[in-house]
């Protein structure tokens, strides 16, 4: 994992210092709230309905055992106990007291983590596969130009006040686990058959109003000039990107607009000119020891149990049904990766107690060498763990409530916070997600099923990614009352697909029977070894639509 | 302003939030108060929203507003969702 040298700390000290005066001087009124309120923004800082918000970056959603201990301490003291894991692989604390985010983030500077660039018109967190380094299928490690770009856009004077918010996403695999087709820029890691490292780059992907899927702008960058490609991207953006209208603000409406062709040609002008300048990408000297941060750890098992895989997989139902599906293959023979589901059945996504995170904390440093992975999907994974330690790693994490064996199941379900919390919402997500979560709680149920993706969004700001889920939520308000659009056939992997709204929208007492008649037409209707997807791209709306609103 | 014949539907109350700690209050006529039940009722929204800022410079709070409150109810209530959830806390946890 990078770690951070002096430059970083210091410029963490500084920021962490600034802060605590921009506070201290709105509390003692030199300061208008209007003329505060973007200085809380660039530090994370969000009002919701009931108190403020902080958002802490966790860049490419990897963090240590130490880090999770000091999210749990957060969660602990300034807090109400618990931390909530969103779409953007970050952490959100939901209670923290304005007079108490200096102290916050000082705590967070102390573990190498900030909030900076988690609000505001600017880079945010580069989004990665969380199987990154061990997928079987990966092409190469997404991390460390993830970390590359975290550098390079961190306080990018350049584009510290872009026309609108700006995501990139990274995958180092074919199969596309990070969403990139839906993120401003997508990079897809790409060799050649000389074994050349470069990318495919996408730009113009989102969601939101007007949800769109990104399109190649080059089949292939070499490696050696990400930054350059990516800054003229971003120059060409903040030239010509809208700031007339919000709605109209993000890079893909400018793709959408102009066509991809014009955009490329623009971009390729800004590039050569980048590229005469010869000082954006990064050296090879440079590069390398970012790399160097990011080198296999040593899998020098040694195991930490007696009892055998094979036989508890066989004699203990539970233990088999969580292997079977949130356990992933790993590159090292002998190991795999472990999701976390953070979805107990009637729980809230994403959200996991301080107690909780203590006693994970312990348990990677036992079973996966003190790292843990955040999740687009609210899960967390273990990515180093020994198959001998499976059964004694699963006892663990059953006995703290963890060991939930839904991971891509009906159950595992992306909710925003909506209504329940967030200021900008029509209606509420978390309990959607809890019913319909109870109402399939049988987890034979919920296998005879399949690969479900359901994601439930409390407004057309789509946190939750509802377009792309297979089945896709969206809370409106209707007349002062809630109500809930309802789409099918969203994808957000390679395949990716925007799903499309089945008809007029539900109440609030209608929309859990609406998903559970979906689902069981699908059963009905679903041919041999079909998941939902592959039965709605074969039959399309209409078998569903039927029986919704006959 | 006065809390008796007051019409249905009309009815307002101030809300806002505390700048130390994000936490919802009310206007109660003189102070501001985590209880939803001690807001002041008015149909003069005008002289409700003078009256109660007036009284802010003191509290140091932000997203002042004024929002439509049902209080022929035994319980003051607020008309819409997101204000109800505002009164009570999250339904999902407390
Ligand atoms: S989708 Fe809307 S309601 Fe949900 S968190 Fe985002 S802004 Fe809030």
């Amino acid at each position: 994992m990078y770690q951070y040298d002096a430059y970083d700390h210091n410029i963490l000290a500084q920021r962490t210092a600034e802060f605590r005066d921009q506070v201290q001087r709105r509390l003692d009124g030199e300061l208008t709230e209007e003329e505060f309120r973007p200085m809380r923004l660039a530090n994370g800082v969000y009002l919701q309905l009931h108190a403020y918000m902080l958002r802490v970056a966790i860049p490419y959603g990897t963090f240590t055992s130490n880090q999770l201990r000091k999210f749990a301490y957060i969660g602990r003291e300034y807090d109400r106990g618990y931390g909530h894991f969103t779409t953007r692989q970050n952490i959100q604390f939901n209670w923290p007291k304005l007079i108490d985010i200096p102290d916050i983030l000082e705590d967070l500077a102390s573990v190498e983590m900030h909030a900076i660039q988690t609000s505001g018109n600017c880079i945010r967190n580069t989004t990665a596969d969380q199987l990154a380094g061990v997928a079987v299928d990966e092409v190469a490690d997404p991390r460390p130009y993830a970390e590359i770009i975290r550098q390079w856009s961190t306080l990018h004077p350049e584009f510290a006040n872009l026309p609108r918010k700006f995501k990139i996403a990274i995958t180092g695999s074919e199969h596309d686990r990070a969403a990139i087709k839906f993120h401003d820029i997508g990079l897809e890691i790409k060799k050649t058959d000389q074994g050349n490292i470069g990318f495919k780059v996408l730009v113009g992907g989102g969601l939101g109003r007007t949800p769109i899927i990104g399109s190649v702008i080059k089949g292939f960058l070499p490696e050696k000039h990400l930054l350059s490609y990516l800054e003229a991207i971003l120059r060409a953006y903040n030239l010509d990107g809208r700031r007339d209208n919000k709605y109209k603000a993000r890079i893909k409406i400018l793709v959408l607009e102009n066509g991809i062709e014009t955009y490329r040609e623009t971009v390729e002008k800004e590039w050569q000119e980048i590229l005469q300048e010869n000082y954006t990408d990064l050296p090879i000297a440079a590069q390398k020891l970012i790399f160097k941060h990011f080198e296999p750890p040593e899998y020098d098992h040694k195991p930490k149990s007696i009892i055998s895989f094979d036989d508890y997989y066989k004699d203990q139902k539970d233990f088999a049904r969580w292997i079977n599906n949130n356990m992933h293959d790993h590159k090292v023979v002998g190991y795999a990766a472990i999701t976390i589901s953070l979805k107990p059945i009637g729980g809230i996504p994403g959200d996991i107690s301080s107690n909780q995170m203590d006693t994970l904390a312990g348990l990677a440093d036992i079973y996966s060498l003190g790292e843990i992975r955040s999740t687009h999907e609210q899960n967390l994974v273990l990515a180093h763990v020994h198959k001998d330690d499976l059964p004694a790693l699963w006892r663990d994490l059953d006995a703290i409530d963890l060991a939930t064996p839904n991971h891509g199941l009906v159950s595992d379900i992306i909710a925003c916070p909506g209504l329940d919390y967030c200021a900008l919402a029509n209606a509420r997500s978390i309990p959607l997600a809890q019913e319909i979560s109870n109402r399939f709680d049988d987890p034979a149920r919920a296998e005879e099923i399949g690969e479900l993706k359901i994601k439930i969004s409390g407004c057309i700001n789509a946190c939750a990614h509802h377009h792309v889920g297979h089945i896709g939520i969206l809370g409106v308000d209707k007349k002062g009352k809630e109500a809930y659009q309802l789409m099918l056939g969203g994808s957000a992997n390679e395949n990716a697909s925007i799903g499309k709204i089945t008809g007029r929208g539900f109440s609030e007492n209608e929309i859990i029977d609406a998903i559970e008649t979906v689902i069981e037409t699908y059963l009905k209707i679903r041919n041999d070894g079909e998941i939902f997807i592959d039965t709605y791209n074969r039959l399309g709306m209409e078998p569903f639509k039927e029986v919704l609103y006959d | 302003m006065n809390k008796s014949n007051i019409k249905p539907l009309a009815q307002q109350i101030m809300t806002a939030n505390r700048l130390k700690d994000g936490t919802v209050v009310y206007f109660t006529g003189s102070r501001w108060s985590t209880e939803i039940h001690e807001a002041l009722v008015s149909d003069d929204n005008e002289g409700l929203e003078k009256e109660a800022l007036k009284n802010i410079e003191n509290e140091d709070l932000i997203s002042v507003e004024l929002i439509k409150v049902d209080a022929n109810k035994s319980q003051l209530a607020p008309l819409t969702m997101r204000e109800k959830i505002r009164s009570t806390g999250p339904t999902i946890r407390c």
